[in-house]
């Protein structure tokens, strides 16, 4: 696993417009997550049946919020800090107020991924309760590797419209994993 | 859905250029300056010994208490809305607390005991009470307007 300061590089890459630097970061982080989050759950002892769940609710999360991370600082703290919310959520919906310190488990060797799980369980019912129209750009744009622009040409939207239902659609997926699910 | 999925829809979505959010407060922060600076000059007006009131340093404590205010609000907003604040930001607001405490007795100590309730209350009280919920109220309404529809 890559050290999470060195991802600072690739976060000022992405923001500059390199989409694949983007796609890095988001690779790297998710696995780093994984692991975090499962070691989490296990210290709760809880099962890691959800673990996807919060690895994708926290991955929105950062994307969301990315333009609050400042260049300035490293980006490791960030990134622990919204893995530690958003870790500390879900436990909290589920019923547990103990504290949660994902320092505690960073530095242990790490745990076996089954990474052919890593569908997550609400996210199909998520994807369902969208409206049609953002429903079809995510999924044609995520499930169907589809360009921004491919996907406007086929609903005769314009790219830019495209662009801002899937943003809309992106923040509907956020708010969902926020609400009370258990 | 997959999170490799869920990815690509994010680096999809990160075309939408954003600003960093000390930029984007920092402009908020002018624009709402901007439009409470005219409001202020239709409704109020700059008082006309306005002059003589800024030599006085008590005039210059009110107007500095603001400004000091202003300041460690703005930093205080920043780090509030970062996932991860450094250190304890709500410390920072003990300058302030000072300062006012500090403004308060001074002024105490110069006016006379049988004016205190007025000084510092004012008198219209009642007004300012009624008024700033509702303005709240309202800016607020008008802020989750904004919020559905985007």
């Amino acid at each position: 696993m890559a050290d999470l300061n060195d991802l600072s590089a690739l976060m000022r890459s992405a923001r500059q417009g390199d989409d694949g630097a983007y796609r890095r970061l988001l690779g790297e982080v998710t696995v780093w997550l994984r692991v975090v989050v499962r070691r989490g759950l296990v210290s709760a002892g809880r099962g890691a049946a959800d673990c996807e769940d919060i690895v994708q609710e926290t991955l929105l999360a950062m994307h969301l919020k990315r333009d609050t991370w400042d260049e300035a600082r490293p980006i490791a703290p960030w990134l622990r800090a919204i893995a530690h919310h958003k870790l500390a959520d879900y436990l909290r919906r589920r019923g547990f107020t103990d504290h949660v310190d994902i320092d505690d488990h960073a530095d242990a060797p790490e745990l076996a991924v089954d990474v052919d799980a890593a569908a997550s369980v609400d996210s199909r019912q998520m994807l369902a309760s969208l409206p049609e129209r953002q429903r079809r750009i995510v999924q044609e744009i995520s499930l169907e590797g589809r360009r921004a622009a491919d996907v406007a040409r086929g609903l005769g939207m314009s790219e830019g419209a495209v662009r801002v239902t899937l943003h809309r659609a992106l923040k509907a997926l956020a708010v969902f994993y926020r609400r009370d699910r258990s | 859905m997959k999170t490799e999925q869920l990815v690509e829809a994010l680096v999809a979505d990160r075309a939408a250029g954003r600003k960093p959010i000390s930029a984007a407060l920092a402009l908020a922060l002018v624009v709402g300056g901007v439009v409470s600076l005219v409001l202020f000059l239709i409704d109020l007006g700059v008082r006309a010994d306005i002059e003589p009131a800024l030599a006085t340093w008590r005039f210059d404590l009110k107007v500095g208490t603001v400004l000091v205010a202003l300041v460690l609000a703005f930093g205080l907003c920043l780090e509030c809305a970062r996932p991860d604040p450094s250190g304890r930001p709500m410390r920072r607001l003990l300058a302030l607390a000072v300062l006012a405490v500090l403004a308060l007795a001074v002024e105490l100590v110069m006016v006379p005991k049988a004016t205190w309730g007025t000084r510092l209350v004012g008198t219209n009280s009642l007004v300012c009470l009624s008024a700033i919920p509702s303005f709240t109220h309202i800016l607020h309404w008008m802020n989750l307007g904004m919020n559905s529809r985007r």
